[in-house]
């Protein structure tokens, strides 16, 4: 994540390694990516036991639907990264725009993803269809909660804590969410190939 | 906080470590619960474990339903430091407490379950495995009010305005984590086996374990707490020097 203008916590004492929002805030993301994986070894000492199966169901996937929603969540990250770096000191108009474009962004990938359940359903892949079918639902569905708090939690900054006036509380609380979304972002990082393209 | 109140407030974050204790060695290790036994074991199997160990299992269950006392005495003792922290309304510091009294509930009942299925181990073994399937159930989708609990006190504690916090803010925020990998739950019904039944590494050692660890911790700084807030309270009612007294 770019750093923030003449309000981030870097800035306060230049030259010192500071982390983005407030540094406490980064004991759920680091809780959080530890839980993921944890979830990803699990997946992988299993489909490294079931490996035929996994790669059979896996080339059932809509794939399409994946490599869209991976263009739709980088664009996302970018747009908030840019978004942070105008709300200090740049325009703020701008910033807000950019949240809110990111929320709309992450509204769609989670409509794809229901488009997506719903194929799979349809076809016959349901949540207990198979080992490969539970860990894809499972693990795309925590990273789809996570994604949908994400979007509220950014439309609630973009209305609430850009504003026309700067504070430094605001700053962190955007850093604090621009950092939980690039934490979604990096996630699905690692499902895409895992669950879409490894064979 | 008046020295009375803080005496009683580090009791009752002592009361936490109690719990831990006797929970832990009673429902755990008497009731045989670290690890529970697998959601698809034969309703027989079962049965015959009871009724080998009905002495220690009734034991077990029945100072494990006593000891969950102790949660709720940690929950109050935690809502007086909060009511020190939240400065508006003073809901949440309500809900936390509301929760932690809620979450006592869930638990002694899963110790009661438990307790029927051992109090007649003669009882046919269909009977002695439903019981169990209900304790477990019934303890595991129970976290709500728990969650509730915990989230409560994670944003007060994160909204602490004090120069240093009463809590430290990544205990808060790692309370808020722990609450919400709970709803892993939500999916441990549709498994008998494997990492998501009630024995496996999300379910059970990370949603169980994790919450132990993390209110140790909270009951660690609830002691420093107290030591802090009775010394601010000394400090604004120590006796001022007496004004010299002007001559005319």
């Amino acid at each position: 994540m770019p750093r923030v203008g003449n309000q981030s916590s870097s800035a306060v004492n230049p030259g010192v390694f500071a982390l983005p929002g407030e540094p406490a805030f980064w004991t759920f993301i680091a809780a959080d990516s530890g839980l993921f994986a944890l979830l990803f070894l699990q997946y992988c000492l299993d489909r490294a036991s079931h490996l035929q199966g996994f790669i059979a169901e896996q080339s059932t996937l809509a794939a399409g639907i994946a490599v869209v929603n991976t263009v739709i969540l980088v664009t996302s990250s970018w747009a908030l990264a840019v978004a942070v770096q105008h709300a200090s000191g740049g325009d703020r108009r701008l910033a807000r725009q950019l949240v809110f474009t990111t929320s709309a962004l992450g509204a769609c990938f989670a409509a794809l993803k229901v488009v997506e359940y719903i194929l799979e359903i349809r076809a016959g892949h349901s949540f207990v269809a198979g080992t490969f079918f539970m860990y894809y639902f499972i693990i795309t569905g925590i990273h789809l909660v996570h994604l949908l708090i994400g979007v509220l939690a950014l439309t609630f900054i973009g209305a609430r804590c850009v504003r026309d006036s700067e504070s430094s509380r605001d700053t962190v609380i955007l850093e604090c969410g621009a950092s939980y979304w690039h934490l979604i972002d990096l996630l699905w990082m690692f499902i895409f190939p895992l669950t879409y393209l490894a064979r | 906080m008046t020295p009375y109140e803080a005496r009683l407030v580090r009791l009752s974050a002592w009361s936490c470590f109690l719990f831990i204790l006797l929970f832990g060695v009673f429902w755990g290790v008497l009731g045989r619960n670290i690890p529970p036994y697998p959601p698809d074991m034969p309703a027989a199997d079962l049965a015959a474990v009871y009724r080998a160990h009905a002495a220690t299992l009734r034991i077990g269950f029945s100072v494990g339903a006593v000891s969950c006392a102790f949660l709720a005495t940690w929950a109050i003792g935690l809502f007086r430091i909060m009511l020190k922290i939240e400065r508006d309304g003073q809901i949440l510091s309500y809900v936390q407490l509301v929760g932690g009294v809620l979450t006592v509930i869930f638990t002694t009942y899963t110790c009661t379950i438990l307790l029927a299925a051992a109090f007649r181990p003669e009882q046919d073994p269909a009977q002695i495995r439903m019981l169990f399937d209900l304790a477990w159930l019934t303890l595991d989708l129970g976290f709500g009010v728990t969650t509730m609990q915990y989230i409560a006190f994670g944003v007060v504690a994160i909204g602490d305005e004090r120069e240093k916090p009463l809590f430290p803010k990544w205990l808060a925020w790692l309370g808020i984590w722990v609450s919400l990998e709970f709803l892993v739950e939500i999916i441990m019904p549709y498994f008998r086996t494997g990492p998501f039944s009630w024995l496996g590494m999300f379910p059970y050692w990370l949603a169980f374990f994790g919450p132990f660890a993390w209110m140790t911790s909270v009951a660690v700084w609830m002691l420093k707490a107290a030591d802090r807030l009775e010394a601010e309270y000394a400090s604004e009612n120590a006796p001022r020097a007496p004004r010299p007294q002007t001559t005319i």
